[in-house]
């Protein structure tokens, strides 16, 4: 070795770093034993989302299965009243009026002595009138109505505890309406795929969410939920948008709560809906989007499209009907109970009573518009997150459902025809602002979360001005559709 | 440094990849590796960064370690070299200098490094680029032969050469600058003086 060199050789041997050896060990610790990978900041934002959405489908199932099983009963009793009616159709009319069939039950069974007294009667006519087996058929037929009217007066006692703890304010000043029923739509049983998403061959992992949901109205209810979350190795979902231009698709679903304001206090009309606010309750929203941005720089954006924008409500309210029908001769209706008093019926009776019945109607509120926005993202790890504020153009709308009506004769109804009510709009700008969480299922695809407030155009019914303010929580897939690295 | 026993059970744990043997491991061979890093990386922080490499890889592959075929500090010191050079071949080709001269002894020069600090021929290492660097780095500093060079770096052997000849020019004329600039420094202070 040359002498130069080696003189290098001992200086540079010389040299002691000065150094904290032991700074570099988190770093190294990190990279070899890396901690769990933590998920839970994905599921902080769904546990909510998918609770309310599991509570309220829950809610809503449990109530249509109950008001189901009142109208199956009530449909019961009065098909067999209709069976029997013949029997006694010659027998002469006695009209009497029933307040109702419990309170009659009540008084009948007083006493076993007026019990064994009636029976006793029924007894010595029948024995000379009417065959035995007869009267088997009649008493069975009676045991049948006792169950039927205990079924349906312990349910809506059921169902009037809940409407009172609901709508402890509420007073319903419906007089009398003429349209038909509502059949409620409970009986339906339907599985629905919210969304799924398959695995790719191309695609090593990936993340998977899907959800089924069984609602069923007979018996006992199953709601199951899945959800199958799998990771997504980073260098698969992370991608770039080449091009500035971008187009996506997105939908997204999700519970709903609404505020309506109106433009004037002095209404009676508008006093009576601010005390019924119960009346009306969102429930869903749905959201379709077909739009194309502009990245002007690297995090912000400019968007514009078309916006499909739904809320589903829940209208409730007690629909009263005058019901007139004949009364066969039965144990029961050799009593009937006017001001207290028994009175001794020979032959069949024509009733006429009052039927109230809770009622609920699905309204759906749709809004067609171009949106126009201004979106900010940023990338946290798998997350992207977006903030995006704007206006939106609502060029239709369209309302379908039953709601409360001031008449002109100033009583106050619920007024439907099947028909869709047109709101009129007064202007058709509304504001739109909302953030929404982002994370990939694949290059292209992203599970979204949402949360949105949307003010709609201001509106006119009738003679009433009002807006809709709309804060929604969704559950959503988006697909873009831009030039993206490989 | 701790003794062979002592490290050849620390390596066995850490083919279990049990922290503590990692991290007792790390502390035996850290600082000595850090030596080196400084040889051969561009400054202090280029220098913990390829220490953490070296580490990293050493944990990772070391499973790979027989104990029959060298000391775990001059495999260590290996990972280090081959991560030094795997970084310079990313970052750019190397470039073969022609040379220019021939060898030679200067003995002025020999006397000029003596009265540096060892940090300022740190200094003069630095300044030298990254090829000439390691290669210089590997023959005087380490001991390899041109031959051991080649098959580490997957160079040929007379690259190798022309790479520690360059070098070696490189600090010369380094050293020569050097020599003046402190010539002039001294010729000012006297004059001033005067």
């Amino acid at each position: 070795m040359f002498k130069m060199e080696e003189q290098f050789k001992n200086k540079l041997e010389q040299y002691k770093v000065e150094w904290d050896k032991k700074e570099l060990l988190p770093n190294l610790k990190k990279e070899l034993h890396p901690p769990a990978r933590k998920r839970r900041s994905l599921w902080y934002f769904l546990l909510p989302v998918v609770a309310l959405s599991t509570w309220m489908l829950t809610t809503h199932y449990s109530e249509s299965r109950d008001e189901h099983r009142d109208n199956n009963a009530q449909n019961k009793l009065e098909s067999i009243k209709a069976n029997n009616a013949p029997i006694d159709q010659e027998d002469g009319a006695q009209q009497a009026q029933i307040i109702n069939a419990s309170k009659f039950d009540q008084n009948t069974s007083d006493g076993s002595q007026k019990k064994g007294d009636q029976r006793a009667k029924i007894e010595r006519s029948k024995s000379t009138q009417e065959p035995e087996n007869t009267n088997e058929n009649l008493i069975n037929n009676q045991t049948s109505i006792q169950r039927k009217q205990q079924t349906i007066s312990a349910n809506q006692g059921r169902k009037q505890r809940r409407e009172k703890t609901r709508r402890t304010n509420l007073v319903m000043p419906i007089q009398q309406t003429n349209t038909s029923l509502t059949k409620l739509e409970s009986e339906a049983s339907s599985a629905k795929h919210l969304g799924a998403l398959r695995k790719k061959d191309d695609i090593e992992s990936f993340t998977v969410l899907s959800m089924d949901m069984y609602l069923e109205s007979s018996k006992d209810a199953k709601i199951p939920l899945v959800f199958l979350l799998d990771s997504l190795s980073q260098s698969q979902y992370q991608f770039e948008d080449q091009s500035k231009w971008y187009l996506s698709l997105s939908s997204d679903l999700g519970p709903v709560s609404r505020q309506r304001t109106f433009n004037s206090e002095d209404s009676d009309f508008i006093q009576l809906l601010k005390e019924s606010e119960s009346l009306e309750a969102p429930i869903l929203a749905y959201t379709f989007g077909v739009g194309t941005g502009y990245r002007f720089h690297t995090d912000w954006s400019i968007e514009t499209g078309f916006e499909y924008f739904e809320v589903k409500e829940i209208f409730r309210y007690v629909d009263a009907q005058q019901e007139t029908f004949k009364m066969q001769k039965t144990d029961y209706n050799y009593y009937i109970v006017d001001r207290q008093d028994t009175t001794y019926v020979y032959d069949s009776i024509t009733v006429n009573r009052t039927i109230q019945r809770n009622v609920r109607h699905y309204n759906s509120h749709k809004l067609y518009t171009i949106p126009l926005s201004v979106a900010y993202q940023s990338q946290w790890r798998k997350l992207r997150i977006e903030g995006r504020v704007g206006v939106s153009y609502t060029f239709a709308q369209r309302y379908s459902g039953r709601y409360l009506d001031a008449s002109p004769l100033g009583e106050t109804q619920v007024v439907s025809s099947g028909l869709d009510y047109d709101y009129s709009l007064i202007n058709r700008l509304g504001l739109n602002l909302g953030v929404r969480l982002y994370y990939p299922l694949a290059k292209r695809h992203h599970f979204f979360v949402s949360a949105a407030v949307r003010r709609s155009p201001q509106m006119r019914l009738d003679i009433q001005e009002q807006t809709f303010t709309s804060y929604t929580l969704g559950l959503g897939v988006n697909y873009a559709f831009a030039k993206m690295k490989d | 440094m701790g003794d062979k026993a002592n490290i050849t059970q620390l390596i066995e744990q850490c083919k279990q990849q049990e922290w503590e043997a990692q991290e007792g491991l790390y502390l035996l061979f850290a600082d000595e590796m850090m030596q080196v890093a400084m040889r051969y990386a561009n400054g202090y922080n280029s220098a913990k960064d390829l220490v953490q490499d070296t580490f990293l890889s050493a944990f990772q592959n070391i499973h790979q370690y027989k104990e029959a075929k060298g000391a775990f500090g001059a495999w260590l010191r290996r990972i280090l070299i081959n991560k030094s050079y795997a970084d310079l071949r990313k970052s750019q080709r190397i470039e073969y200098h022609s040379i220019i001269q021939g060898e030679h002894e200067d003995i002025a020069e020999a006397t000029i490094i003596q009265e540096l600090e060892a940090e300022d021929v740190l200094k003069l290492l630095h300044g030298l680029p990254k090829g000439c660097r390691i290669i210089f780095n590997m023959k005087v500093i380490e001991g390899y032969t041109h031959d051991e060079i080649a098959k580490l770096l997957s160079i040929t052997a007379s690259a190798s050469r022309s790479q520690l000849t360059r070098a070696k020019q490189l600090l010369r004329q380094a050293l020569k600058k050097r020599s003046q600039s402190d010539n002039r420094r001294m010729f000012q202070r006297k004059s001033s003086i005067v």
